[in-house]
């Protein structure tokens, strides 16, 4: 096992792609995050990117996840490294778990790094801004790491299941497209059923608007923010982003366990 | 739903066939077949809200998953055959049986109770007593949620948000029909007429079918289509039963039903529109009396010989379209465009103003000029002229920008300078307006005008009634103090001033007094408080005589208009 895990870290601390790939995320996300406070009819902030932004903070790492979790468990099927491996004396348990486990923790781990990005990009051009505490908004993002890993538990069992990693990153930019399309039809979701509705949930703040008749201006309006959040949204984020992804890496080594490879 | 409950069955049959498909296009790729159920049972849950019926769908899904490690075809088969029995079992439910799908009534209730709550400006001018509102209406929201009525969510609604006695405190389903629908069962039985109470004391029958103006059951129109269904199957022989007992427009009714109208009116408990001054409320009560009833009524009535007769009226169907049809025969302003002005004689030209809306680039600011110098131009036009009265047709006046208020009224107002109102100081941080340690709100900016006086040498008759709300409501109570200026009507207007705001429900949309318009002494101005006397004066009360009932309901004539030239 331990041979395995080293010899994956080895193999992936020498891809260039990788690198490459993740440098473009982060450049790409970056750019976003200093552009939305161009378009943005109100005062630019990073506080107004999170409440009114919330799907560029998740979108782009769906594909990352995609791609980064194919990379690592898709593709030793192609090159074949999985056969050769299980002909060294490898069991299939430890073969999957070296592989679905890292992959799953990592790629959710530089997914929710990556959430900061356009965050901090704004912050650094237009500040923080007033609209919500920075505390609570750092929290939010950091419980982004739980719908992320079971995201990643889920593209992995994928990866297992079709073996195939172009197939797993076009899922993933179906699954991008999905999400974006559902959130937007379901403005508050308030349900764990999918990653998506989690993490539109997580960016989700209870808010008052009101006007003020300006006699200069005419009506002029306000909106209030309520950083806070619940304690139901942070304990069922993590404990039913565990659980799911549980199930599904279970459920991958059930069918890796029995998979004919051929 | 029914496209994501047809796919996921489409799915599972689609699953009977994988293994055979696999035999002859060996691919990984099928494994998906197997897994995208689950993906497809977590979007169509979150349509549903996760509700129980959809169980079936839960099941399927995750029985599907088996399918990964059934070796042998014909376990895979099995396993399709009975996600497909769930996945069939759950569409019956879902679709047909239509359980677990239904609104969330009570959510809404308590997702609108708590905005309102937070953020009503006037709870404390008008006594609102929040806990005793809780408890007396969420059984109700309860009940319906429970039982899926849409209706007795919606009167519910309706209840709730008259309480508050505030023409800006209103309920608005989500769809048309539905609230119409509502409405019709809300209203009562409609046996062929409306009531009203003259002036004088008496009830009469208004609106009588086959009599005059009044609405027809066989001619609904597009205004009434969805009454048609409430029609009893023997309305179009019944019809006439009224009209040839003797009774019409303007008769007076002695009995309803073998007691007092005043008994009929203590059942009722709802109306369709707010009336947050009592006397307006009292002018219109009769009129919800009417549908007060079983399947049929003994009316009694003085007939033209003088004799009382009783007459028994079967109910023809939904009664709120003749109750709609008589408050828009009473009430219907001039029917002109906004703005408009309009020659009624000699020396009486009339300006009509239904809306204080002037055009899209105005709506949200603060800048009327255009619109001041259109009408400006008109009125010293007409001055020139020699007309020296001029009608103001505020009636059924829906409110808008107050500073379209400012705009109007600068040219009537006498020379000098005159507050429209304080706006109220904002916590920017909590969006909420701020009071002072005396309870009172705190005054922020003055929004004023410059009087011009440019109707110096006549009269200003302003018609008025309850739907003259909101903007409605403040230009009547900025021309009240001009001494030239008379206000008109059957009954005042609304007297409801505070700006409003809406949340958005899932079955509806609240609405409520959400920014304080403040005088002077830092009080909301024009709304009615726990006392409900109005806060908008008027100056002429226009008798409701049997004259005005058989002018407007027989002959159609604009009655209010006609006394206004006359006066």
């Amino acid at each position: 096992m331990k041979k395995l895990l080293s010899s994956m870290f080895y193999q992936l601390a020498r891809d260039g792609a990788m690198y490459r790939l993740t440098g473009l995320f982060v450049v790409a996300l970056a750019v976003f995050g200093f552009v939305i406070g161009l378009t943005s009819d109100e005062t630019p902030c990073a506080g107004r990117l999170i409440v009114d932004s919330p799907s560029l903070l998740w979108m782009f790492q769906t594909m990352l996840i995609a791609i980064l979790t194919s990379t690592i468990c898709a593709a030793d099927f192609k090159d074949k490294d999985l056969y050769y491996e299980l002909m060294a004396g490898h069991s299939r348990a430890e073969l999957f778990f070296s592989k679905a486990v890292p992959a799953t923790f990592l790629t959710a781990l530089v997914a929710c790094v990556l959430t900061f990005v356009p965050v901090i990009s704004c912050f650094l051009i237009y500040g923080w801004g007033d609209l919500i505490e920075a505390g609570s908004a750092i929290l939010r993002l950091l419980l982004f790491f739980f719908p992320y890993l079971r995201m990643s538990a889920f593209f992995t069992l994928i990866a297992f299941l079709c073996k195939k990693r172009i197939v797993c990153i076009a899922l993933g930019y179906f699954a991008m497209c999905g999400g974006i399309f559902l959130n937007s039809v379901i403005i508050r979701p308030g349900s764990f059923l999918s990653c998506f509705f989690n993490l539109q949930d997580l960016c989700d703040f209870s808010t008052w608007s009101v006007y003020q008749l300006d006699p200069e201006k005419g009506i002029v309006n306000y909106t209030a923010y309520d950083s806070a959040i619940g304690s139901g949204l942070i304990v069922g984020t993590i404990l039913i982003s565990l659980l799911i992804s549980a199930v599904y890496l279970l459920a991958g080594y059930g069918f890796f366990r029995r998979d004919d490879l051929d | 739903m029914l496209i994501l409950s047809l796919s996921l069955l489409a799915l599972c049959i689609f699953s009977f066939f994988v293994p055979l498909l696999d035999k002859k296009l060996a691919s990984h790729l099928w494994q998906l077949v197997y897994v995208a159920p689950l993906i497809l049972t977590a979007v169509l849950s979150a349509f549903t809200g996760g509700s129980f019926a959809c169980l079936g769908f839960y099941l399927g899904a995750g029985l599907m998953i088996l399918s990964l490690y059934a070796g042998k075809a014909r376990n895979k088969t099995m396993i399709s055959a009975a996600s497909t029995l769930c996945v069939l079992v759950s569409m019956f439910v879902v679709l047909v049986l239509k359980t677990g799908t239904g609104a969330t009534y009570l959510k809404d209730f308590e997702e609108g109770f708590t905005t309102m709550r937070e953020h009503y400006v006037l709870t404390e001018e008008k006594d609102i007593d929040w806990n005793k509102l809780y408890a007396k209406y969420r059984p109700l929201f309860e009940r319906a949620d429970a039982m899926q009525d849409e209706v007795l969510n919606y009167k519910s609604w309706l209840q709730f948000t008259q309480e508050f006695h505030d023409g800006h405190v209103g309920y608005t389903a989500e769809k048309t029909k539905d609230e119409e629908k509502a409405k019709c069962e809300i209203f009562g039985r409609d046996y062929g007429l409306s009531l009203l109470r003259l002036s004088s004391g008496e009830y009469v029958a208004v609106n009588v079918e086959g009599c005059g103006e009044a609405l027809s059951i066989t001619d609904y129109g597009e205004d009434y289509a969805y009454a048609g269904e409430y029609l009893s199957e023997t309305a179009e022989a019944d019809r006439l039963t009224l009209k040839n007992a003797g009774l019409h427009n303007g008769s007076i009714i002695t009995a309803w039903d073998g007691r007092s109208i005043e008994e009929a009116e203590k059942e009722v408990d709802v109306y369709v529109d707010s009336f947050p001054s009592l006397d307006n409320e009292e002018f219109y009560l009769p009129l919800y009396a009417a549908g007060k009833g079983g399947e049929s009524v003994d009316i009694s009535f003085i007939d033209d010989n003088g004799k009382e007769k009783t007459v028994t009226a079967k109910a023809l169907g939904a009664y709120y379209p003749r109750l709609k049809s008589t408050v828009k025969l009473l009430d219907s302003g001039v029917n002109i465009s906004n703005l408009d002005f309009q020659e009624v004689d000699a020396e009486t030209v009339l300006l009509r103003i239904y809306q204080m809306a002037y055009d899209t680039k105005s709506y949200d600011g603060a800048d009327y000029t255009a619109m001041s110098e259109e009408v400006r131009s008109k009125v010293l036009e007409y001055r020139e002229k020699g007309y020296k009265r001029m009608i103001l047709d505020l009636r059924k006046n829906g409110g808008g920008s107050p500073f379209m208020v400012g705009g109007v009224v600068q040219l009537f107002a006498p020379k000098g300078e005159h507050l429209v109102a304080y706006s109220t100081k904002i916590n920017e941080k909590t969006a909420s307006y701020e009071r002072g340690s005396d309870g009172k709100y705190v005054k922020d900016q003055a929004q004023t005008y410059m009087g011009e006086d440019l109707w110096s040498h006549g009269d200003i008759l302003l018609l008025v009634n309850y739907e003259t709300v909101s903007a409605g409501d403040m230009m009547t109570y900025l021309m009240a103090e001009y001494p030239n200026v008379t206000i008109l009507g059957f009954t005042g207007s609304n007297s409801s001033c505070q700006a409003v705001t809406g949340t958005y429900l899932s079955a509806g949309t609240l609405t409520f007094s959400a920014v304080p318009n403040l005088d002077e002494d830092s009080e909301p101005i024009i709304d009615t408080r726990s006392d409900r006397l109005r806060g908008v004066p008027i100056d002429h009360v226009i008798p409701l005589s049997e004259e005005a009932v058989s002018a407007i309901f027989d002959r159609g004539e604009d009655y209010v208009l006609e006394y206004a030239v006359r006066y």
